[in-house]
């Protein structure tokens, strides 16, 4: 068995950290990114800030239940903002999450919600975040419809 | 979080909560393996039917006998049979530099206490002029704070000689942060801080995203993990090659945190007392 003298500890850790990002980044550099929302969230968020917006070039999709968009078929005209703080109320830990924050944009779809339940590591993160952090987060995106359900 | 001045003289080491599942085995083996890199002896005990520590240290380890245990109602002398070994152990550390670690599984607490209680263990420890401490561990979630809120109290009554020692698993999240109208938050506020306000407080940090998951299945030592290359490791836990680096760099992180913390209270890194 080796001794790892006590410096080496962190340091070793420091490296692997380091190196195993880079070729994380790497190996997800050769992912579509239409299908990056198909990559373990746990592992998106091993990544720094800035190799995340290095990886997401365009905006991420997040979905959002149907019935929401019904509502908004009916309502979206005068109620705009109900509507989107309907949205924020499904989606409260995604919006806080490092991985969303280092988009630019969040475009709503009407696809389901499959991808939220696969987001599991986000709630994790969130619990670090004050509610002021959220709404500073929330308060700096710029909201997009996707163009198929916003018809 | 206490500060602690100096090392105490630590003896005997006990890891204990009644509940599962909140760390109490990755901590022996953290402190075990902390002794191993610190090249200092340590006696490995445990108290589990699950014998997880046997399981990944090897025969090093004297597992107490469980089933006799369940003998004790018809046999009142199987729980002291049960226990002699540790005895013998706690007896032969009397002029040694030797530390005993007893890892004791989350059901058998109470066999242990009953033990301290039959024979008077605390009046042998002092006799040997032993001491020690009682890493007690939890999580913020209400059961494991109840539990630990139990252990604490009966440690300090049945073997006062043995230090508490509260160790702050940060797998849920930080005890600071829980909300005081929650269940966990009342009992953390009202009964848990109180109890350890004068007692030792350490942190366990939390191992990213499940990266001990895949060593701790396969039985690895935290110590080894640092010493396996990539392609071991990838052979091993079928983890991708990036994803075993960050396995290897969380597992040496939370190594090198523990060995930070545990280095308050347990003389490592010294040269030993």
């Amino acid at each position: 068995m080796s001794k790892h003298p006590r410096p080496q500890l962190k340091d070793q850790a420091a490296q692997d950290h380091a190196e195993g990002q880079s070729e994380l980044l790497n190996h997800l550099k050769q992912t579509p990114t239409s299908d990056l929302h198909t990559v373990d969230p746990e592992l998106l968020a091993r990544l720094t800030a800035d190799q995340r917006r290095e990886l997401f070039t365009k905006d991420i999709i997040v979905k959002v239940p149907q019935n929401i968009i019904k509502r908004r078929t009916e309502k979206v005209q005068r109620s705009r903002p109900r509507l989107m703080r309907r949205a924020w109320n499904i989606l409260p830990n995604l919006f806080k999450s490092q991985i969303i924050g280092a988009c630019t944009s969040l475009v709503v779809t009407a696809a389901g919600m499959g991808l939220m339940t696969n987001w599991p590591a986000i709630n994790a993160q969130l619990q670090h975040l004050t509610r002021t952090e959220a709404s500073d987060l929330l308060n700096n995106w710029r909201i997009l419809f996707d163009q198929e359900t916003s018809q | 979080m206490s500060k602690i001045q100096g090392h105490h003289c630590t003896h005997i080491a006990i890891v204990a909560s009644g509940k599962g599942g909140i760390g109490k085995s990755l901590l022996s083996l953290a402190i075990a393996d902390l002794f191993d890199l610190n090249e200092q002896t340590l006696q490995l005990y445990q108290l589990d039917d699950q014998q997880r520590l046997e399981k990944t240290i090897g025969q090093s380890v004297v597992s107490l006998d469980i089933q006799t245990l369940k003998l004790a109602r018809r046999d009142p002398t199987a729980i002291t049979k049960v226990f002699e070994p540790l005895y013998k152990g706690i007896e032969a550390l009397q002029d040694s530099n030797t530390t005993l670690l007893l890892d004791v599984g989350a059901t058998q607490t109470g066999n242990l206490i009953d033990y301290a209680g039959l024979i008077d263990l605390q009046e042998d420890l002092e006799l040997f002029g032993l001491s020690g401490l009682v890493f007690i561990p939890a999580v913020a979630e209400p059961e494991s704070l109840r539990q630990a809120c139990r252990a604490i109290e009966q440690f300090q009554t049945t073997l006062p000689s043995l230090t508490p020692v509260f160790v702050e698993n940060l797998r849920d999240g930080r005890l600071d942060e829980l909300s005081a109208a929650s269940q966990a938050g009342q009992l953390y506020i009202n009964k848990l801080r109180p109890l350890i306000a004068h007692l030792h407080h350490i942190s366990m940090p939390l191992i990213e995203a499940g990266s001990w998951r895949a060593f701790e299945q396969n039985h690895c030592r935290i110590i080894d993990v640092g010493s396996m290359d990539i392609p071991a490791i990838i052979a091993l836990t079928g983890l991708s090659r990036p994803e075993a680096k960050l396995a290897r760099g969380d597992v040496l992180a939370f190594f090198a945190e523990m060995e930070e913390q545990l280095s308050r209270i347990l003389p490592f890194g010294e040269g030993g007392e």
